[in-house]
């Protein structure tokens, strides 16, 4: 019987415990998406998708840092009239990545996922991929652990503001990409870790779930592909029956200029680089999917004043670069 | 390098902001001393024996609880973990 009370004490105690952080994550975020200047650079994405008007975007981008470097939400707005956002993270693990999905669709219902799929190669494997699954799963249902160094910004009032368009910044540097031809034919392939097949499954299923189209998208970044990783991710989608753009190797297409659009040596793209994937990507979008042209609605007017306010920078921007 | 601790000793670097440049802000440094204060605190109630040798467990439950409670935030909260204090803010950095 002692036995017995002692349990249901422990029990009790971790309940409230489990009430508790429940409680103080709630309040921690409300704040953060109120004020995504408290919320550092790499998970602002997450806050700030869930600010937006609830069914309002039409089409998530997830991936690591090449997809923010690569698409251009206003770009896709102003040529078609595509609501997008791009919930990016840098060095986003695969984990990552589902869980964002699931955090953008607790308030949206895009049609279209575009998944940038240089997150199919990274991760760690075995027991240390099983402690980031955990980990980040932790942080995405008990977001205080996420959130935990929001007191700096009360305390020291720390803040983290930045220029940011639907999920995309000005990137202006230009430093060439000079290694020439990298995407050499070959047959050879390069593994995926299990813990990113899982993720990449779970991430289907739930696009199946919410009716939610699922497109592969490879951005022009030297450094990070070549022809055996795109081996790998179109056996992948061709098993998986999954639409798969590698715009690797259609860099005449999309008429990116090593010389001019690399951020960093062909490591990411920059604003000249991203709009010329954004050009393409856009007319790839039209002719395949059936995404909405949401010009002149009453509803989406803040993305033309915004749009507007993007266009005159980028094109201000974009001289200083040519200049360069 | 070894010398250089004793030669080059400059009192001003004690206040003149040089310890903000180690990778912890002001409020690392708050903590970091609050932790230490608690930590004296906690031992020279130890020592003296002020909570007799049950120590907490002696405390009426609720308020032990919430001692607990406290605890265990104040560690989820103030520990230094996760984005911010993580190596990867360095290979990414600029991203």
């Amino acid at each position: 019987m002692r036995d017995f009370k002692w349990i249901i004490k422990l029990f009790t105690f971790f309940v409230i415990l489990i009430a508790i952080f429940v409680g103080v994550s709630n309040k921690m975020e409300t704040v953060l998406i109120e004020n995504d200047n408290l919320v550092q650079s790499r998970n602002k994405s997450l806050f700030r998708i869930l600010r937006e008007p609830e069914e309002s975007i039409d089409m998530i981008v997830l991936g690591d840092s090449l997809c923010y470097a690569a698409i251009s939400p206003m770009v896709l707005w102003k040529n078609h009239g595509i609501a997008s956002y791009v919930c990016g993270q840098s060095g986003q693990k695969i984990q990552e990545t589902y869980h964002m999905l699931e955090t953008a669709l607790e308030t949206q219902s895009p049609k279209l996922v575009v998944l940038e799929t240089n997150v199919m190669f990274g991760g760690k494997s075995g027991l240390e991929s099983l402690m980031e699954s955990i980990k980040e799963w932790r942080n995405h249902y008990i977001p205080i652990f996420r959130c935990h160094d929001i007191w700096k910004s009360f305390f020291i009032e720390k803040q983290y503001p930045e220029e940011n368009y639907k999920g995309f910044a000005f990137r202006c540097t230009v430093q060439p990409y000079e290694k020439g031809e990298y995407m050499q034919e070959t047959e050879q392939r390069e593994d995926m870790t299990d813990t990113v097949i899982s993720y990449m499954e779970k991430i289907e299923e739930l696009c199946r779930e919410k009716n939610v189209k699922l497109l592969l998208l490879g951005t022009p970044s030297p450094i990070n592909y070549n022809y055996r990783r795109h081996n790998s991710v179109r056996t992948y989608a061709t098993e998986h029956s999954l639409n798969y753009l590698d715009l690797n190797l259609k860099l005449g297409e999309v008429g990116i200029d090593w010389k001019t659009d690399s951020l960093d040596k062909g490591d990411h793209l920059n604003l000249s680089g991203a709009h010329k994937v954004t050009n393409y990507l856009g007319e790839y979008l039209k002719s395949e999917y059936e995404l909405p042209d949401h010009h002149g609605e009453v509803s989406y007017t803040a993305w033309d004043k915004e749009v507007e306010e993007y266009s005159q920078k980028a094109t201000e921007n974009l001289k200083v670069m040519i200049k360069k | 390098m070894f010398q250089s601790i004793f030669s080059d000793f400059e009192l001003q670097r004690l206040w003149d902001g040089t310890f903000l440049t180690f990778g912890m802000d002001k409020a690392d440094y708050i903590i970091v001393t609050v932790g230490c204060v608690v930590v004296a605190f906690v031992g020279m109630i130890k020592e003296r024996e002020l909570l007799g040798e049950a120590g907490l467990r002696k405390l009426y439950l609720p308020v032990r609880w919430a001692v607990y409670y406290g605890l265990i935030l104040a560690v989820v909260i103030f520990g230094a973990y996760g984005i911010g204090y993580q190596q990867v803010d360095l290979i990414y950095a600029g991203f």
